[in-house]
C-alpha cells in the first residue's frame, strides 16, 4: 500500500448510522408495577461517530445501548441502525458488542474466544486476523490461556479484541472499563482509542467516567436520573490522538469540570441509585 | 483430621454398631454380623452367585441410565430449543417422578419381557433427575455471554452449541452423581418382579429360605455397585467441572 493510500485508509470512517426517535423504555415488575427506565430520547449517530453515553449509574445507560443492539425491544418510539431495526444488523453479523462483564466462555481459551465470532457466524475461522487482534491488544503469548488465568484488564482486552473481530458496522460497548483500577483504566482508554482511529467506525460507549468520554468520544450526550432523557450534548473538539498533552490542558480540564458539574447537579449530589 | 481419615473412621464406626446390633440380637437372628457376612465372601461358591448376580445388576444399572442420560438429552434440547415445550414437559416429568414403583411395576411388566424389566425400571428412576439437570444446566450459561451470542447473530442451535451445551455439562455431571444410586435402586425392584438374573432374585430367595448371611451379603454387594458407579459419575463431575467450569 502506497503512503497515501495508508493515509487515506486511516482518516476513512465507517459503520451504520443510529437513530433514536422518541424512544422510552418501561420495564414491567411484579405485582403490575414497574420501571420507566427510558423516556423520549431521540437521537441521530452518524456513520463513523464515536459517542459517549455519560451518566450516573442506573440513569438508563444500559438500557438504550441494549435496544440499539437489539436485547431489549423499546416500549415507546423506534431505533433504527442503518436504517432498519437493530435486529437486521446483529442478524447479518454486523455488531460489535462488550459488556462490563467480559462474557468470556470461560472454557475456551483466548484463541477459541476470539475465534467464536467467526463460528457463530459460520465463517472459516481466520487465523490471521485472531493473530493480528492478539498482537494489537498485546496479549501474544496468551492464546492457549484460559480466561481465569488472565487478569481483569487482559479480558478486557481479549473481550475488544472479539468485539471488532469480523469488522463491524457497529460498536456497542458497555462500561467495558468499568470494573478495573485506575490506571489499568487509563492504559486500555489509550489502546482503545488507538484501535478505534485504525478502523473508526460507528461506537457508542457506555460510561459514568467523565474522563473516558472526553478522551474517547466525539460527542458526550449527558443523561439525567431516571428516567433517562438527554439533559446536555457537547460537542468535544479535541484532535486525535488525544494524548497527555490534551489531557493535561487547560480546556480538557475545563471541559472535565463542567461535565462532573452537570452531572452532579443532576443526581442533586446524592447517588441517585435508589 | 483430612478428608480421608474421616471417611475411614466412618465406615469403622458403622461397622462396630452394626456388629454391636447383631450381638446384641436388638432384632432376634435376622441381623447377621459383620464378620458372618464376610464368611459368606469367603466361601468359593456363593462368592461366584453374588458376583455373577452383581455382574448382571451392574448391567442393568448402566445400561438403564444410559437410555435415561438419552432420553433425558432429547427432551432436555427439545425442551431449550423449543420454550413453549418446556412447561408442558417439566410438567410430564414430575408426574413421571412422582408415580410410585407399585404403580409403574404393571406398565413396566406389560411393556417388557421379565428379563428388560430391571433396565426399564433403572432407566425409569434415573430419567427425571437427570433431565432436570440437563435443563438446569441449559439455562445455567451466564446472562452476559447470553446477550453476547444474540448480539454476534447467533442462532439458537450455535448458542446452544457453543455456549449452552458446555456451560450445562457440569451441572448435568453433577446430576449424574444423584441419579446412578436411583438407577441401582430401580434395577434391583425391576429385578423383584420376576427377574432371573442380577442381585434382586438372590435376596428374595435368601430371604425365603431364611438364609440370612447371603441376604445380608446380597445388601452389601448392592450397596458396593452404588458407590462404584457414584464414583466413576463424581470422577466425571470433577473433570468436566475442571475442563468447563
Ligand atoms: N431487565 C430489567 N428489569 C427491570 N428493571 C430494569 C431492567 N434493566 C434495568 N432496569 C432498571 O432500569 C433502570 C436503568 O437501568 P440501566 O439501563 O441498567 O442503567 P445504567 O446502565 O445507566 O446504570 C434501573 O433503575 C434498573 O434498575
Ligand atoms: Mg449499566
Amino acid at each position: 500500500m502506497s503512503q497515501v493510500a495508508q493515509v487515506a485508509a486511516v482518516a476513512a470512517s465507517r459503520g451504520a448510522p443510529i437513530s433514536l426517535a422518541g424512544v422510552g423504555k418501561v420495564y414491567p415488575m411484579r405485582r403490575g408495577r414497574s420501571v420507566e427506565a427510558v423516556r423520549d430520547v431521540g437521537l441521530d449517530i452518524a456513520p463513523g461517530e464515536f459517542l459517549a453515553l455519560l451518566g450516573p449509574s442506573g440513569c438508563g445507560k444500559s438500557t438504550l445501548l441494549r435496544m440499539m443492539a437489539s436485547l431489549e425491544e423499546p416500549t415507546s418510539g423506534t431505533v433504527t441502525v442503518d436504517g432498519a431495526p437493530p435486529r437486521e444488523l446483529a442478524a447479518r453479523h454486523r455488531l460489535g458488542v462488550a459488556f462490563q462483564d467480559n462474557a468470556l466462555l470461560p472454557w475456551s481459551s483466548v484463541y477459541h474466544n476470539l475465534a467464536l465470532p467467526f463460528r457463530v457466524a459460520h465463517r472459516p475461522v481466520d487465523r490471521a486476523r485472531i493473530a493480528e487482534l492478539i498482537e494489537l491488544v498485546g496479549l501474544k503469548g496468551f492464546e492457549d490461556a484460559r480466561p481465569r488465568q488472565l487478569s481483569g484488564g487482559m479480558r478486557q482486552r481479549v473481550s475488544i479484541a472479539r468485539s471488532i473481530m469480523l469488522e463491524p458496522d457497529l460498536l456497542l460497548l458497555d462500561e467495558p472499563f468499568g470494573a478495573l483500577d485506575a490506571v489499568t483504566r487509563r492504559r486500555l482508554n489509550a489502546e482503545l482509542q488507538r484501535i478505534w482511529m485504525a478502523d473508526p467506525v460507528t461506537t457508542v460507549l457506555v460510561t459514568h467516567d467523565v474522563e473516558e468520554a472526553l478522551l474517547l468520544a466525539d460527542r458526550v450526550v449527558v443523561l439525567s436520573p431516571r428516567p433517562g432523557r438527554i439533559s446536555k450534548i457537547v460537542t468535544v473538539p479535541f484532535d486525535r490522538p488525544r494524548a497527555l498533552d490534551v489531557t493535561r490542558s487547560a480546556r480538557f480540564h475545563a471541559m472535565v469540570d463542567e461535565l462532573t458539574a452537570e452531572l452532579d447537579a443532576l443526581t442533586g449530589g446524592v447517588d441517585s441509585d435508589e | 483430621m483430612t478428608g480421608p481419615a474421616l471417611a475411614v473412621l466412618g465406615v469403622v464406626l458403622l461397622l462396630a454398631a452394626w456388629q454391636a446390633v447383631a450381638a446384641l440380637r436388638w432384632f432376634g437372628t435376622t441381623v447377621c454380623a459383620p464378620t458372618v457376612v464376610v464368611r459368606v465372601f469367603a466361601d468359593a461358591s456363593s462368592r461366584r452367585v453374588l458376583l455373577d448376580g452383581a455382574g448382571a445388576t451392574m448391567l442393568e444399572a448402566v445400561e438403564g441410565f444410559g437410555w435415561a442420560l438419552l432420553a433425558a438429552v432429547v427432551v432436555g434440547v427439545l425442551a431449550t430449543l423449543l420454550p413453549f415445550l418446556r412447561s408442558g414437559l417439566d410438567q410430564l416429568g414430575t408426574i413421571e417422578s412422582a408415580i410410585p414403583f407399585v404403580a409403574i411395576a404393571p406398565i413396566l411388566l406389560a411393556l417388557f419381557s421379565r428379563d428388560t424389566v430391571p433396565t426399564a425400571m433403572a432407566a425409569t428412576t434415573a430419567f427425571f433427575p437427570l433431565y432436570l439437570a440437563l435443563v438446569s444446566g441449559l439455562a445455567a450459561v451466564s446472562p452476559a455471554v447470553a446477550d453476547l451470542c444474540a448480539a454476534l447473530g447467533a442462532a439458537r442451535r450455535d448458542t446452544l452449541l457453543r455456549a449452552r451445551i458446555p456451560a450445562a455439562l457440569p451441572v448435568l455431571t453433577t446430576g449424574m452423581k444423584t441419579a446412578i444410586p436411583l438407577a441401582v435402586l430401580g434395577g434391583v425392584i425391576g429385578e423383584w418382579l420376576g427377574s432371573s438374573n442380577g442381585i434382586g432374585p438372590i435376596m428374595l430367595v435368601a430371604m425365603r429360605n431364611y438364609r440370612m448371611p447371603m441376604m445380608w451379603a446380597a445388601v452389601v454387594v448392592t450397596v458396593v455397585i452404588a458407590l462404584l458407579l457414584y464414583g466413576g459419575c463424581a470422577a466425571l463431575e470433577w473433570v468436566t467441572a475442571r475442563r468447563f467450569g
